[in-house]
């Protein structure tokens, strides 16, 4: 069974203060994390249909009511790209607008691949719903985890669900007071291979640290064994 | 000087290394070598021919993107929606101008064009609702009652907290 450790990192060492234990069916449960059902998904996931328009597609109405209409699918989605770019929690409402824009969103899976996980009340937070959606709608590619909490209690339960699919994970990217990523591919890491996780916190406001240090690592815990990490941030 | 030839049959001459911005017509030139013949360009009209030159033109000897510097699929969403203030001038046109501009920039293959278009356009959806949306471009609603509130309602499932 693979278990995650939330160790506190401060000037006596490191202490341990949550574990958590993935079910079977790939659920972390126990300590502060909240149960996370997975989600039955029927009637709003579907298998990603790829569908490419061309301006021979359009019609010639839509052209002329909607100078929008003469541009072709794949510079819609290349705009669309940069709507995430400002807002990831965008493609629900991008969807919302006509079928053809419906289409594309559904079937662009790089419009799917920004997953923010945040403490903060607000509409651009994802609910656990919207994750479970962003982390299936943006199959077959991997996606990019942002983290933005100002409380560290939120870490592990915003992450866990997560976990199951570590593989496709392609960065981690802390936000807030500071910018920082890490890209997550030479890692190698699967959730079998990954049986535990040390999520160490340093207080970067009172420990001594280069500016030009990177912050996050995610590294081994000894070197060269590959199933015991530890996430410094 | 290179001249160039548009859809509606105007002729343009540029300098070589302003219409290289434009990576068709830099290959089309490398392929054909030194010659007077002039490039058509039956996509572009010369309305839009005139804009595109103009930006190639403040943006002279800027240094190209690399090939492989912006693969879509790999990039992730460290993407600024910054544009620049000469940029966001030049770009202020009407709608019809400026989705012709990013099929020309896309057709011309001018990467750092297309982003202007592209994040000008995704500027302007920037915090607005679906129907907010539909009014800016002028795009028909074409779901029925029934299917639009199916839509909403797996949106606000998946918003669901």
């Amino acid at each position: 069974m693979s278990c995650l450790s939330l160790l506190r990192y401060s000037s006596h060492g490191f202490s341990p203060s949550l574990t958590a234990y993935p079910t079977a069916d790939g659920i972390v449960q126990g300590g502060w994390v909240t149960p996370s059902p997975l989600l039955t998904m029927s009637g709003i996931i579907t298998t990603p249909v790829y569908i490419l328009f061309t301006r021979a597609d359009l019609t010639p109405s839509e052209t002329i009511l909607s100078p929008i209409g003469i541009l072709p699918a794949e510079l819609l989605i290349e705009i669309f790209s940069h709507c995430v770019a400002n807002e990831p929690t965008t493609p629900p409402t991008l969807r919302q607008v006509s079928w053809r824009w419906k289409n594309l969103v559904d079937s662009s899976p790089r419009l799917w691949q920004t997953i923010v996980l945040d403490n903060a009340d607000t509409n651009t937070r994802f609910s656990e719903h919207q994750v479970a959606l962003w982390m299936e709608r943006s199959k077959p590619l991997k996606y990019d985890v942002e983290l933005n909490v100002d409380n560290p209690d939120y870490i592990l339960p915003l992450l866990s669900p997560l976990l199951s699919s570590i593989n496709r994970w392609r960065a981690f990217r802390l936000s807030g007071k500071r910018d920082e990523e890490i890209p997550m591919a030479s890692l190698e890491l699967t959730p079998d291979s990954l049986t535990h996780l040390h999520l160490c916190l340093h207080d970067f406001d009172q420990d001594d640290f280069d500016d030009d240090e990177p912050r996050i690592t995610f590294s081994p815990i000894n070197p060269g064994q590959c199933t015991n990490f530890a996430l410094n941030i | 000087m290179v001249l160039l030839v548009t859809s509606d049959n105007e002729q343009f001459n540029a300098d070589k290394d302003v219409v290289e911005r434009s990576v068709l017509i830099k290959n089309m030139l490398e392929d054909v070598g030194e010659s007077d013949q002039p490039i058509p360009l039956p996509n572009v009209s010369s309305s839009v021919l005139k804009k595109v030159l103009e930006y190639c033109e403040h943006h002279r000897g800027e240094p190209l993107p690399s090939a492989d510097a912006d693969q879509s699929q790999d990039e992730t969403r460290k993407r600024t929606t910054d544009i620049s203030e000469w940029d966001q001038k030049f770009i202020t046109v009407d709608q019809e101008m400026l989705f012709e501009i990013i099929l020309a920039a896309n057709y011309l293959d001018i990467k750092s064009l297309l982003d202007v278009g592209c994040k000008t356009v995704a500027n302007m959806i920037k915090g607005k609702t679906p129907e907010e949306i539909r009014k800016l471009f002028n795009i028909v609603n074409d779901f029925t009652p029934e299917e639009e509130a199916q839509i909403k309602k797996e949106n606000e499932w998946a918003e669901d907290r």
